[in-house]
């Protein structure tokens, strides 16, 4: 059975609902992902499991126990804010031992927990010092030994890293990782960066709108977007207006060019199909075996590791994304240009 | 042109010119007073040196006088206080409708800044002798055993006398109270939700976030809103004047009597009197420095 689950939650502000339809089922240990732009009504999801916010209908339970009215100082889940949220009035050590003091533990039992959570961060001789005397990745560090010290059933992070600067925030980002494999403890964590959410998550929930777009892991995300809102917010993709020729051979064209996938089609009248494809699937040049289509190109962009070039095809514009290898030829803008791309690597939505 | 190639000492005139009518206006209505007023406490009335002004200090009329103003002043501000901060807080995070707290920050605005003879003007007219509150409870009547009125919410028939201490600290704590509500307004607006929230999460109560984070955190601005209150009170004289006409002796009404320049007023004895608030006033933002400073080590850090 399910650990965490959320049964048809629901939220009404004023209007529009903030969540809708939400159904989702976490398993102990688990580490979840919502992702989604902003106003989505992640951070309203990850609130009403808090408690923070009541369900207008739906129900949320932990491990088979009812939630969804409880109150959030009964509910023993643990939660890290943006802001950090640490208390300025008190030493490291004081906000890691709050929640264990407020509940009335002995003054021994604190003082070895919050050891415990200082070695687990790696701050273990910061202990006196004010919050306002650490950096910004220090203060979340604190802020993730004080959510954990209270061994909480779930830890939810609402954009932990969000007011942290790049380099910190892959530092930390992995931190968070391995103190959550190590205790094993049921984590949701609320992002926009879909690089984030990729690289941490078990699974990726995946909200536009109130709504669940889609729910998987990393790669069925990035690979099978089940929505073209996924493909498109998650990863660059390129999608080209076609008309089917052949449906139960895949073949489509763009514009005069004829492109074959292997990928099932769903084939529907009522909606426009497009052709999906990532850029880096795109390689330069003409493959017999492989799909071909030739265009003009309009842009090269040097990104580094990456070198990203806009070929206009059929009067649509198709990134490719290459490595900046040094054995790399790029082509000149204007220049008529072929590319190639494998018939598994496409598909229609 | 580039600022860089400016003549150095122009470029820090033109830095400092903003400041210059507020360095005047010290100069020629704090220090200069205050320097005046030291060395007029310790001369005589033919301006030699002198230390018999603070034989006055002696006088149980005096020493009274300073107990009265600080009777004053504390009460107000401990009421004005309470009132304050209950009202501040029903408007930063009470559920109060919007328009209510529109009404409530307006009013403490105007009335924070409400003193002297309008407001013993309408104290008197309110709860005055011949007030109109005073007039309708004095006709709450009906009619006794014998037959006669029995007229039992007449105010000044039960003790009640606004030209007294009582009245004096009814209408302090009219601007004593609002001026709460408009120093700690901010501060409160200054705790954080995500602080309450967190608080909550890791499994306390209300209470305990109370009196562990937020109270704690208000502290330093609790206290200074109280010597503010305090000095306010301490130091006003128009109202006290206007509303007892002088026959309730606090402070600032016997030095009002001693500068006032007629034959029973020696001005000296004035700047002895004045002399002393300041030592009180001084002595009190001491000690609000040393309980700020042990109280709140966080800030210092
Ligand atoms: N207290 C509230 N009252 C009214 N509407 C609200 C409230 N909180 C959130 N909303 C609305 O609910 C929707 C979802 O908001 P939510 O904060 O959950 O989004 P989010 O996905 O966390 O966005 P972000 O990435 O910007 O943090 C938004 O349209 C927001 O305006
Ligand atoms: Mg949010």
């Amino acid at each position: 059975m399910s650990f965490l689950k959320l049964t048809n939650v629901y939220k009404l502000f004023t209007e529009i609902p903030a969540v809708e339809d939400f159904n989702l089922e976490a398993e102990q240990g688990e580490f979840i992902s919502f992702l989604g732009p902003s106003g989505c009504g992640k951070t309203t999801t990850l609130r009403m499991v808090a408690g923070f916010e009541m369900p207008s209908s739906g129900q949320i339970t932990i491990s088979g126990k009812d939630l969804t009215y409880v109150p959030p100082n009964k509910r023993n889940v643990g939660m890290v804010f943006q802001s950090y949220a640490l208390f300025p009035n008190m030493t490291v050590a004081e906000n890691i031992g709050y929640g264990l003091k407020a509940s009335g533990k002995p003054k021994a039992e604190i003082k070895q927990r919050v050891e415990e959570m200082l070695e687990l961060i790696h701050l273990g001789n910061l202990g006196a010092r004010f919050p306002s005397q650490l950096s910004g990745g220090q203060q979340q560090r604190v802020a993730l030994a004080r959510a954990l010290a209270i061994r909480p059933q779930v830890l939810l992070l609402d954009e932990p890293l969000s007011a942290l600067d790049a380099k910190i925030r892959v530092e930390l980002r992995q931190e968070i990782r391995r103190i959550q494999q190590q205790l094993g403890i049921t984590t949701i964590y609320v992002t926009h960066d879909q690089e984030e959410a990729l690289s941490l998550s078990d699974r990726v929930v995946v909200m536009s709108q109130g709504r669940i777009e889609q729910v998987g892991t990393p790669a069925e995300i990035y690979t099978t977007p089940s929505t073209e809102f996924v493909a498109r917010f998650v990863g660059q993709i390129n999608l080209l207006p076609i008309h089917v020729v052949d449906q139960p051979a895949g073949l489509v064209k763009v514009g005069q060019q004829p492109v074959r996938t292997s990928r099932s089609v769903n084939y529907s009248d009522e909606k426009a199909l497009r052709l999906a494809i990532r850029p880096e699937e795109l390689n330069p040049g003409h493959r017999e075996d492989a799909n071909n289509l030739t265009g003009v190109v309009e842009t090269v962009t040097y990104l580094g590791s990456i070198v990203r070039i806009r070929v206009l095809i059929e009067g649509n514009s198709v990134l490719m994304d290459l490595f900046n290898e040094r054995r790399l030829r790029l082509p000149a803008v204007g220049e008529s240009f072929e590319l190639n791309f494998d018939t598994d690597a496409c598909w229609l939505l | 042109m580039n600022p860089s190639r400016r003549n150095p000492l122009i470029s820090m005139l033109w830095d400092w010119i903003g400041v210059v009518p507020f360095f005047v206006f010290i100069t020629a209505f704090l220090i200069f007073p205050s320097l005046n007023l030291f060395s007029g406490a310790f001369k005589d009335a033919n301006g030699n040196f002198t230390f018999t002004n603070l034989n006055f200090f002696t006088d149980s009329y005096v020493i009274k006088s300073y107990i009265t103003s600080l009777q004053v002043s504390v009460i107000t501000s401990v009421v004005g206080g309470i009132f304050g901060f209950m009202v501040a807080y029903a408007i930063v995070l009470g559920r109060t409708p919007r328009w209510m707290r529109n009404i409530l920050t307006t009013f403490s605005g105007l009335a924070a800044n409400f003193g002297g003879v309008p407001l013993a003007f309408s104290f008197i007219a309110t709860l005055g002798r011949t007030g109109f509150i005073t007039a309708i409870l004095k006709n709450i009547c009906y009619n006794g055993a014998d037959g006669s009125a029995v007229c039992p919410f007449n105010p000044y028939d039960n003790g009640f006398n606004l030209y007294s201490l009582l009245g004096i600290v009814l209408a302090y704590t009219y601007f004593q109270f609002p001026l709460m509500v408009l120093t700690i307004t901010p501060a409160l607006q200054g705790l954080k939700r995500d602080w309450r929230e967190a608080s909550e999460n890791l499994g306390a109560s209300s209470t305990y976030y109370w009196m562990n984070v937020a109270l704690p955190i208000l502290w330093p601005s609790i206290l200074g809103a109280m010597i503010l209150l305090f000095g306010s009170a301490f130091g006003a004289f128009a109202t006290a004047q206007a509303l007892t006409g002088g026959s309730l002796a606090l402070v600032t009404i016997l030095i009002g009597q001693q500068i006032r320049g007629d034959v029973l007023g020696n001005p000296n004895e004035g700047y002895a009197l004045a002399l002393g608030m300041v030592v009180i006033m001084a002595f009190t933002i001491a000690g609000y420095t040393l309980l700020k400073r042990r109280t709140a080590r966080w800030l210092k850090v």
